[in-house]
């Protein structure tokens, strides 16, 4: 039998904290659950759990400030929780190295799926080099020979086009901001100016979804980025 | 100073002399003529009378009295052509020539100098006149000083600034490195609310166009203080309003939370009371239910905090450029869950099209628009959404095919709290706020919004949203 996976919850709302902790432990994750900053940190040292949930809006610390911490020593898939309408929070979390985000309110189904995504990047991490195609539902990458097939019909990317699809793919299930994505493509360090990736990805879009209006790949977090679909 | 004084003498010298000699060769004429020298005294009191008129001072006509004694001893009396009288008659003529020539003289010059000081306070009157009427009309505190400035211009001729203490001392129309300027308090009530300075270039202002300063900023301070009041209620009005839309918000917010809560208990009780004897069905469409009442209170709540941003400070707009499609399917993935089964059709232009906006907020304008065709429309009839690329703007259309807007409601969709009306609100909740948002946003944005009938029923929620000129497109 293989270790449980070891999820820590840190959130002072007890039930939200108990809903979250009973859903699960009903998926078989072993749960430990932290009211506030101090004790999140203390779990944190002496149960070494695998993946947290962190509440940005704690009574007492600052959320950011523990991913800030956190990040300096861990690399331990940090899930944060926020509350609707902070995409500036969402962002700040997502670029101090927290891996995604989850809004409140939200669905069970969604925060399962998020962290399965999580736990998957656990698992998959040592071995990513293995795969020279990717490929789910109709799209599929070789990478080796650069070619991006639609129902094994190739359609043409263009360089940029081509490498943001690799780092959507890269990062699948991950929500990346629009920042990290230009810095990446682009090397810019700090630019604002997000308009041309905006455009890029929707034409991205538009070659490889069937329906734009419902992607099936590329998923658009209005006001923070992008998140390309993990299942 | 001095200047003016022997400019002024000058004229008065020439002016005097002119009638002088004038009067003398009138009495040479007359004396050709044999006229006697009784008759020609009148000529000089005449002459007297002329020079203290035209110079206005008494002291040139005192003077003229006694040359023209001096030349009429020399010219007429006997022995002629010296200053030598040997008639008494003479002498009590002219004793009595010297004594009407200085009294009409000086009586004449103090009401000539009558006259002028009376016009002058009827200029001045006037130009007090015009400056008090001059603000009436005037409003706003640039205009008012703006129009200070002018009279002061105007009326007295001197260039001015006026410094006002409540916004740190700023002073409008900057000094133009004049270092010297005289400065009048501007008061009402005793309180200071600032200075006007009087750019006099070294220059003593006279009484009158102090007068004028004087008047002018008395005025100011009026035209400002009145200013003030009527900024202050102003002020006042709109926090009533803002606080009146408030409860009114309030209770709209009370009244519709509680429906939805009392569905939400009654639900969880049930389901946590009688688990064991509900069959599976039965607690699968419990907990449906309730997860369908959660999802429309979060999105009220969403409403509500967007309200309150646009009461608030005019809708603060955090815009970028953002492509519609994303817009769209995030609208769709919010709404997705009450559209289960029903008939749906999106339309997205074929370019990228790119609107300035916030995109936020036109998610919630969407929701806000699909949530109510579902909301208000039986369950098999079609919606659909689409996104068209017009000249200059973007058109959005949120169809249904369901019963038609009530008429009763139809011309007050937009403004708030439509639904609130008693014997509509319990059946279809909603507090109305939903289309009064979309409203506000849309406005924000520079947009439009209407409510059409479909074709053959239902209703299109038509919204545009104005373009900029590009289309993004990779070759």
């Amino acid at each position: 039998m293989e270790r449980k996976i070891k999820i820590l919850i840190v959130e002072d709302d007890k039930y939200i904290s108990n809903f979250i902790a009973v859903s699960l432990k009903k998926q078989d994750y072993e749960v430990l659950v932290a009211d506030s900053g101090a004790s999140g940190l203390f779990y944190f040292q002496s149960h070494h759990p695998d993946l947290m949930l962190l509440d940005l809006g704690l009574g007492d610390r600052d959320g950011l400030e523990i991913i800030e911490e956190l990040r300096a020593f861990s690399d331990i898939p940090i899930l944060v929780v926020s509350a609707r309408g902070q995409e500036k929070e969402k962002i700040q979390a997502l670029d101090l190295g927290a891996n995604d985000y989850i809004t409140k309110p939200f669905h069970m189904g969604e925060l399962m799926a998020r962290i399965r995504v999580a736990v998957r990047e656990l698992e998959r991490h040592p071995n990513t080099e293995t795969d020279n195609v990717f490929s789910r539902d109709y799209l599929s990458v070789d990478y080796v020979k650069r070619k991006v097939l639609l129902d094994e019909e190739e359609i043409h990317l263009t360089p940029i086009e081509y490498r943001l699809l690799l780092l959507l793919i890269e990062n699948q299930g991950k929500v990346l901001t629009h920042r990290y994505i230009v810095k990446k493509i682009w090397g810019y360090e700090n630019s604002d100016d997000t308009k041309s990736l905006r455009v890029y990805m929707a034409n991205l879009r538009r070659k490889i979804e069937k329906d734009t209006a419902r992607p099936r790949f590329i998923l658009t977090e209005v006001g923070v980025g992008y998140r390309f679909a993990d299942e | 100073m001095s200047y003016e004084f022997l400019k002024k003498t000058g004229s008065s010298a020439v002016k005097t002399l002119v009638v002088f000699l004038l009067a003398v060769s009138c009495s040479l004429g007359m004396h050709l003529l044999g006229v006697g020298k009784e008759s020609i005294i009148m000529v000089y009191l005449l002459g007297v009378l002329f020079t203290s008129v035209l110079t206005g001072s008494y002291k040139w006509g005192i003077l003229h009295s006694f040359t023209s004694l001096m030349i009429l001893n020399f010219l007429f009396t006997e022995p002629r052509f010296t200053f030598i009288i040997y008639s008494s008659n003479d002498i009590i003529l002219l004793v009595f020539f010297l004594i009407t020539a200085v009294v009409s003289g000086t009586v004449t010059s103090k009401l000539q100098k009558q006259i002028e000081i009376s016009e002058r306070n009827e200029a001045t009157t006037k130009i007090l006149y015009q400056t008090a009427s001059g603000f009436l009309p005037v409003s706003g505190k640039k205009s008012i000083i703006h129009q200070g400035m002018i009279f002061i211009k105007e009326f007295a001729g001197f260039d001015s600034a006026v410094c006002l203490e409540e916004d740190a001392t700023y002073c409008f129309e900057a000094p133009k490195n004049e270092h010297s300027y005289l400065s009048y308090p501007i008061e009402s009530n005793q309180l200071r609310l600032g200075e006007l300075r009087i750019f006099n270039e070294n220059r003593q202002p006279d009484p009158q166009s102090e007068l004028i300063v004087q008047a002018v900023a008395t005025q100011l301070a009026i035209a400002l203080d009145r200013e003030h009041l009527y900024m202050e209620r102003e002020e006042i009005r709109i926090a009533m309003e803002r606080e009146h839309l408030r409860s009114t918000l309030l209770r709209s917010v009370a009244h519709d939370l509680r429906t939805p809560l009392t569905g939400l208990s009654g639900a969880a009780n049930l389901l946590a009371d009688n688990y064991e004897t509900l069959s599976y069905e039965e607690r699968q469409k419990l907990a449906m239910d309730m997860s369908e009442e959660i999802i429309w209170l979060t999105n009220l709540v969403e409403n509500i905090l967007n309200m309150t941003r646009i009461s608030d400070a005019q809708l603060l707009l955090h815009k970028e450029e953002e492509v519609i499609d994303d817009i769209v399917s995030q609208a769709l993935s919010h709404i997705s869950r009450l559209l289960k089964d029903r008939p749906f059709t999106v339309h997205l232009p074929d370019e990228v099209v790119m609107v300035q906006a916030d995109g936020k907020l036109l998610v919630q304008v969407l929701i806000n628009l699909l949530e109510n065709a579902i909301r208000h429309t039986d369950p098999n009839s079609s919606i659909s959404l689409e996104v068209v690329k017009m000249d200059h703007t973007l058109k959005i259309s949120v169809c249904d095919t369901g019963s038609g807007i009530d008429p009763n409601i139809k011309t007050k969709i937009f403004e708030k709290f439509v639904t609130l009306d008693r014997s509509i609100s319990d059946g279809k909740r909603g507090i109305g706020l939903g289309l009064a948002i979309c409203k506000a946003i849309v406005d924000a944005h520079g947009g439009t919004i209407v409510a059409r009938d479909n074709e053959p029923a239902g209703t299109c929620m038509i919204l545009t949203l104005p373009l900029e000129d590009q289309i993004w497109n990779e070759k």
